[in-house]
């Protein structure tokens, strides 16, 4: 483990000790039921630090091997995220069927996004290449979900607090990653001796305090709510529909008599 | 070298200003949650004063005084119908704001959205929002923006309409669930008409 910092190996292992927790609670709660994607996400994460410790202290922290290995782990973490906040919000949405419809389109746009920007990122040839894909994944990422969450918001859909947190979680984190990937390239170029460990440092405390909120958001099972048949949508409607439509009909002819027959005039 | 820091810290600060607002409660839930005694009471106060903002907007009495001499009086009066005439755009936005707002519970109760539908809907109320302030800013500096008003109208109709094609999907999909779910199930699950 040369090259790593005290202080930054006890940040690493309260992460891994904090992952630990959520996957305790997520099998204790059994909330794996219900977030079966986030579950590997967490487990995964855990794995990766399991495999980098080995490879950190076989191969040390700046060598080539652990590079690779870390950028590796990283692309399948980047995805599992990208499939948990969906799972999250799959579930959150699941009494709203056109609210998801609209969602899932907007994840999906983003997607492709990711992809084209990490092909012509990769066909540039550029030595900041892998971190400028990374920065953009994020970007997108949070972008997406963001906005998926105001979404929401406009609808005024209420949805269980625990997905707001776990989605909202992953877009702090990647805002966090923002700022980390920014920094690296500036710290780096302008010569900064200590470049990777404050990289380091700012994703970890941005990774420690998201995954303080998901325990407190795990700390009770996950409600997975039964799907609303579509009578209930029909009884709302139909006590609904008829005043909305008379309310329609009395604005329109009103507009209609209003503004067919004359001007307005000071 | 420190602008892209400045460019994607402001990009990350936004974003999370918005995820913050995102997260926030909305201020109550659409499901089965609809204020319908306030909507009823908005379409009457705008349908009971529509004579009276139709009145505000004739030339007849203006040119009656004018012929008249009553030059003072037809200022005041003018002045006064122009406040009559902003309190009918005032609530011309209350009534784009409603039917918006029911729009968007229709489309949370809703099976299917139409992606182009809520997109042109953003645009609607962006675009009639920009509209009213600018109607609103013309009639303070004394201008006739008779067109705007036309063209705001128009976008409440066709506003209307949108809703009303949407209300009678949704009414015809409610019926056609209520008449799978009445039918009777043979041995396969498969309901025999």
């Amino acid at each position: 483990m040369a090259g790593l910092s005290t202080s930054l190996k006890l940040i690493w292992l309260a992460s891994g000790l904090l992952q630990l927790a959520i996957l305790v609670l997520v099998v204790v709660r059994r909330n794996y039921r219900a977030l079966p994607t986030f579950t590997w996400y967490i487990g995964l994460n855990v794995a990766q630090a399991l495999i980098m410790l080995g490879v950190y202290s076989h191969f040390g922290f700046t060598s080539a091997t652990s590079f690779r290995t870390y950028w590796a782990g990283e692309v399948v973490i980047m995805i599992l995220q990208t499939l948990a906040s969906t799972e999250a919000l799959h579930h959150a949405l699941q009494n709203y069927p056109g609210i998801w419809e609209l969602t899932w389109r907007v994840i999906l746009l983003a997607i492709l996004v990711v992809i084209v920007h990490a092909w012509r990122t990769a066909n540039r040839n550029d030595a900041w290449g892998l971190l400028t894909a990374h920065r953009g994944y994020y970007v997108i990422f949070a972008v997406a979900f963001v906005l998926c969450l105001l979404l929401i918001r406009r609808y005024s859909v209420s949805i269980d607090p625990v997905y707001k947190m776990l989605v909202g979680g992953f877009c702090f984190y990647s805002c966090g990653w923002i700022v980390a990937d920014t920094l690296l390239k500036l710290q780096y170029l302008q010569k900064f001796p200590r470049y990777a460990e404050v990289w380091n440092y700012s994703q970890m405390w941005v990774f420690l305090t998201v995954l303080t909120i998901w325990i407190i958001a795990l700390r009770n099972p996950v409600r997975v709510q039964p799907q609303a048949s579509s009578h209930g949508a029909g009884a709302d409607y139909e006590l609904i529909g008829p005043q909305i439509n008379a309310q329609l009909r009395a604005m329109n002819d009103s507009l209609r008599k209003f503004f067919g027959k004359r001007g307005l005039e000071p | 070298m420190t602008t892209p820091l400045i460019v994607f810290s402001s990009v990350a600060v936004l974003l999370l200003a918005a995820l913050i607002w995102a997260l926030r409660a909305p201020s109550r839930s659409s499901r089965g949650n609809f204020d319908l005694s306030s909507l009823e009471q908005s379409g009457r106060r705008h349908a009971t004063y529509l004579s009276l903002v139709r009145r505000a907007t004739s030339s007849d009495d203006l040119a009656f005084l004018s012929k008249r001499g009553y030059t003072k009086l037809r200022s005041r009066l003018q002045g006064e119908r122009r406040k009559v005439v902003l309190l009918y755009l005032e609530q011309l936005r209350c009534d784009f704001l409603r039917l918006t707002r029911m729009a968007r519970a229709v489309a949370a109760l809703s099976r299917s959205v139409g992606f182009s539908q809520e997109f042109e809907r953003v645009q609607l109320s962006f675009e009639f929002l920009v509209r009213y302030y600018a109607i609103r800013l013309a009639f303070g500096w004394g201008f006739v923006p008779i067109a705007q008003l036309s063209q705001i109208s128009q976008m409440v109709s066709q506003l209307s309409i949108q809703m009303e094609t949407a209300m009678r999907e949704f009414g015809e999909r409610a019926a056609m669930a209520a008449r799978e779910e009445s039918l009777p199930l043979d041995g396969n699950g498969a309901g025999v008409a």
